[in-house]
């Protein structure tokens, strides 16, 4: 996987930021921020070969990836931020909360019965948890002992509520050990930059 | 031949392809109401009751070069696998721009309604005209035993995903 740094990725979300506040992105965005670290050390793990299945807040992992920066902002900019795919690289995206999960155990198994040493890493978040779609897809991938990583990037929001608001008593499962969380704080909202400014969007291509 | 032993005829053609996988529950067993009867255990995959998972599970093994097969024994129970087959598998090539194209054939029965017995509002519903609204890749319904062979063979070469309807009133 390409190297990135910590610096880069920040960047490259506050200038997507610039464009939104700018009004050329008249598209859905969610941007990255908070989680550079743990994903800069998770990346090391992830082998060329590897299966990336992302979401809709997924510009730090296609940079991680090795997705090119422009390539990646071009793609942003023509309304493409919640689809990016890149087959040659084996990167995969879903902006519906945890429709991922279910591909990437059905990948996982096809690589465990072509005996490859390749393996899936799939992302999601503490509000993706929260869909019974995940649990099918963690039951099968552990049930078969596939190839397969969820990772739970948890900023402690579902769109914008925290687990306390949305689940009072914070209930969360035990989870195996095909399932890893990162906790994090989020530098942006869950939509847009976070900007209390008026925007006038440019016209969709 | 019979309605079921067209079904079976085409099945077993299909299950010719080695990139063919059937998935589904219960189907080592029940063979899929036997339909599956000649098939190899090895082109069985056997899941959970989890229609959701089955059909996702079906786009994962595609995008590995397999021909998934997945067997919804009811119509009535595709309903909890609708995000990944609307969301998803009809949707993943136009949003990938092309980067991604799953194939995915659905095998998907209308319950009975009187041959042997009534099953009841959820295990008989045929919500095919629903689902053609829903999605853009064939949904072909199979009314009798001349439909079967023509429309699986159109399955197994399309490019695009396809949906067979099968009535077990006919079987």
């Amino acid at each position: 996987m390409k190297n990135c740094a910590k610096e880069d990725l920040i960047a490259f979300e506050k200038a997507v930021a610039s464009h939104w506040e700018a009004g050329d992105l008249p598209y859905l965005i969610h941007l990255s921020g908070g989680n550079e670290d743990f994903l800069i050390d998770l990346f090391k793990e992830i082998k060329d070969g590897d299966w990336i299945f992302s979401t809709h807040r997924n510009h730090h992992h296609a940079l991680l990836a090795g997705i090119p920066a422009n390539e990646l902002m071009a793609s942003i900019l023509d309304g493409d931020s919640m689809f990016i795919f890149d087959n040659n690289r084996h990167f995969f995206t879903s902006s519906i909360l945890s429709g991922t999960c279910a591909i990437a155990t059905g990948l996982a198994y096809a690589l465990k019965e072509e005996g490859s040493s390749s393996r899936v890493w799939c992302f999601l978040g503490d509000g993706a948890e929260e869909q019974g779609h995940f649990y099918e897809a963690v039951m099968m991938v552990q049930g078969h002992d596939l190839p397969c990583t969820f990772i739970i990037e948890d900023n402690n929001r579902s769109v914008d509520s925290t687990l306390e608001e949305r689940l009072p008593y914070q209930f969360r499962f035990r989870l195996p050990g095909c399932v890893i969380r990162n906790n994090y704080d989020p530098t942006y909202p869950h939509a847009g930059n976070g900007t209390k400014k008026h925007i006038v969007f440019k016209d969709v291509k | 031949m019979s309605y079921k032993d067209e079904l079976t005829k085409a099945n077993t053609k299909l299950a010719q392809n080695p990139q063919v996988r059937f998935i589904g529950y219960g189907l080592k067993k029940g063979r899929a109401l036997g339909t599956l009867k000649e098939v190899a255990d090895s082109q069985i995959i056997e899941m959970p009751v989890a229609e959701n998972l089955m059909m996702g599970f079906a786009i994962g093994l595609s995008l590995k070069g397999y021909l998934p097969v997945v067997f919804i024994e009811r119509m009535d129970f595709l309903m909890n696998a609708m995000d990944a087959m609307v969301n998803h598998l009809d949707k993943i090539a136009k949003i990938s721009h092309g980067e991604f194209h799953p194939k995915v054939i659905i095998r998907c029965i209308v319950g009975n309604t009187k041959k042997p017995l009534y099953t009841g509002a959820t295990h008989t519903q045929d919500l095919t005209e629903g689902i053609r609204q829903m999605v853009s890749f064939p949904v072909w319904k199979m009314k009798d035993e001349g439909d079967i062979e023509v429309f699986y063979d159109l399955a197994s070469k399309t490019f695009d995903s396809v949906m067979l309807v099968e009535y077990k009133d006919l079987a």
